[in-house]
């Protein structure tokens, strides 16, 4: 019901509020002279001694779109191939960027319009995601587990047999790719040991644009930390 | 509809007394995490040391150097040592837990914050009855169990929703709470919706009133059990075509309904929790000027899961994933994420 654009409006503006939130609190570590608590002894058994540094992660894992496009489902996520970098600060707060390769899929399609012939076609979709990426890690027991909120945008490759392109099937304006903004809230747990890091994660692309359907991604993680 | 409503309500009394019953106190002192420490907690006094051999001077003591003016607690030296009064560091406060008082999780549970705390929270595109769209919300723990909430956001929009809470029963395995709110909704004032559902909203006003009764169990370090009960009272004032209302019975802004929302916390360390809920209806219409119409099941129930994590001090995330109609409607697709953070300086 609300225009898309507002509601990257809304996140934008909650993620500001959050970000200024973040700036302001302290992080869960106690003073030098307190007893060791769970949290801080949780948190020393990753890294040694802190979660501070630069780590580069390569992605790959496998998406599904959740939505339909004017009564097309398009696939542009399936199998993805990435990079993700950032540096996270003492207190968990990480800044960084993303990129990601989706090779979509292939989807057989049928339309049965008010007027004209009924149409049998397949669509084929793909898509490119980058942006920034703002996150916050938390150590749990030996892992860590890392929120994310990446703002980026999605460039989605699409191919529409001629014939029924010119019976006035299209997508966006018309001409691939379509480009649009995304939000992709996500969460991963990762292993960290020593300079070596790996893991589990998703996250929700959250399309602005709405010829270019949301979708979730599944993905392993690995990389280093240094 | 009473019956349900009487079988729905003696479910709700079996769980309250079954969660109040099966306290599992051997698990509780299996799983060892540290208590947080009271904020107004009396200090607690050093064990007695055996008997040492002669000591320099208090002052010069590790402990009395790093003793805080402010400490009342002592230990007075055996009889036969010299009399001396050595002042014990005053207990530090520990982070604690996700089920301390000052960090439990008030959403869909019978707990309020503790008096005199604030609470700042930021998110979006939930789908619950706070947190719809958007939220900025601010909320004050008045004492006594008593809770005020107001979302801003929502009333940057033009929604007024505010909300006052009550944890009335607080056992050590078992809590009750009530919660009522109050949602005047002026279409023209929606701005947030596209053309076409702003120009079919400007008709119509909304008055909405959600009254909650939710039970909440912790029988061990590791779990929380949740239920709730919720009626809300909502009726459209206006002029538009049952079509154009169907817009108000997809979004609930105008639905009447009564439903059980059972859930469960896995708290899996100090910091971190899984949290699930479902959405049960049992009775959901819209109620207006021109009649009332019985909204299906399939198209109000809902599911959520989640996580909430401590981030830093006073500092909390929390990532679900919902599937319902509702986010088809809202934001074009049944399943879809919903992300806040909480303040609590």
């Amino acid at each position: 019901m609300p225009r898309p654009s507002s509601l990257l409006r809304i996140a934008a503006a909650s993620t500001a509020f959050a970000l200024v939130l973040a700036l302001g609190a302290r992080p869960a570590h106690a003073d030098p002279g307190d007893p060791p608590s769970v949290a801080n002894s949780t948190r020393a058994k990753i890294t040694g001694t802190s979660l501070r540094g630069f780590d580069v992660l390569a992605t790959a894992g496998w998406g599904a779109s959740t939505a339909n496009i004017r009564q097309l489902k398009l696939e542009p996520y399936g199998t993805s191939f990435g990079l993700d970098f950032g540096y996270t600060w003492e207190s968990g707060f990480r800044l960084g960027g993303y990129f990601a390769d989706s090779l979509g899929q292939v989807v057989a399609q049928h339309r049965d319009p008010r007027r004209g012939p009924e149409d049998d076609f397949n669509t084929d979709t793909s898509s490119l995601n980058g942006g920034l990426s703002i996150g916050w890690a938390v150590p749990v027991y030996a892992l860590m587990l890392r929120y994310t909120l990446n703002f980026g945008v999605t460039a989605m490759r699409w191919e529409i047999p001629a014939n029924v392109a010119a019976r006035s099937v299209s997508i966006g304006d018309g001409t691939s790719p379509t480009i649009g903004l995304h939000f992709a809230p996500g969460v991963a747990l990762l292993w960290p040991y020593r300079w070596f890091e790996a893991g589990i994660g998703y996250e929700y692309l959250a399309q602005v644009k709405d010829t270019i359907p949301s979708g979730f991604v599944g993905k392993l993680l690995i990389g280093v930390r240094l | 509809m009473r019956r349900v409503a009487a079988r729905a309500l003696l479910a709700f009394v079996v769980f309250a007394l079954a969660s109040g019953n099966s306290a599992d106190a051997a698990a509780q002192a299996a799983v060892s995490v540290e208590p947080a420490a009271e904020p107004n907690a009396a200090p607690v006094p050093a064990p007695p040391e055996p008997p040492a051999p002669p000591e320099p001077p208090a002052s010069a003591s590790p402990i009395a150097a790093t003793a805080t003016p402010a400490a009342p607690a002592a230990v007075v030296a055996p009889s036969t040592a010299p009399a001396a009064v050595i002042p014990v560091k005053a207990p530090v406060r520990a982070l604690g837990d996700l089920q301390s008082p000052e960090q439990l999780n008030t959403r869909y549970s019978a707990y309020a914050l503790p008096a005199g705390q604030w609470t700042f929270k930021t998110g979006a595109l939930g789908v619950g009855d706070g947190d719809l769209f958007a939220q900025l919300a601010v909320g004050y723990g008045l004492g006594r169990g008593v809770q005020l909430n107001a979302n801003l956001m929502h009333m940057g929009v033009g929604l007024i929703n505010i909300s006052a809470g009550w944890h009335f029963i607080d056992t050590r395995y078992f809590d009750l709470g009530a919660r009522l709110g109050f949602w005047y909704g002026h279409g023209k004032w929606f701005w947030i919706a596209d053309p076409v559902a702003t120009k079919i909203i400007s008709k119509l006003d909304v008055i909405k009133v959600p009254i909650e009764l939710t039970a909440s169990s912790t029988p061990t370090r590791w779990l929380e059990l949740d239920l709730g009960v919720q009626y809300t009272y909502a009726k459209l004032f206006g002029t538009a075509s049952s079509d154009e209302r169907s817009l108000f019975t997809d979004s609930e802004l105008g639905t009447q309904q009564f439903f059980l929302r059972p859930g469960v916390r896995l708290f899996i360390s100090d910091n971190t929790a899984l949290e699930f809920f479902a959405k049960v209806p049992i009775y959901s219409a819209v109620h207006s000027d021109s009649g009332n119409a019985t909204v299906p099941f399939d198209r109000v129930w809902g599911l959520e899961g989640g996580l909430r994590s401590r981030l830093a001090r006073g500092f909390f995330g929390n990532l679900r994933l919902q599937y319902a109609a509702i986010s088809d409607v809202l934001y074009g697709a049944r399943l879809y994420p919903a992300f806040d953070l909480e303040f609590r300086p």
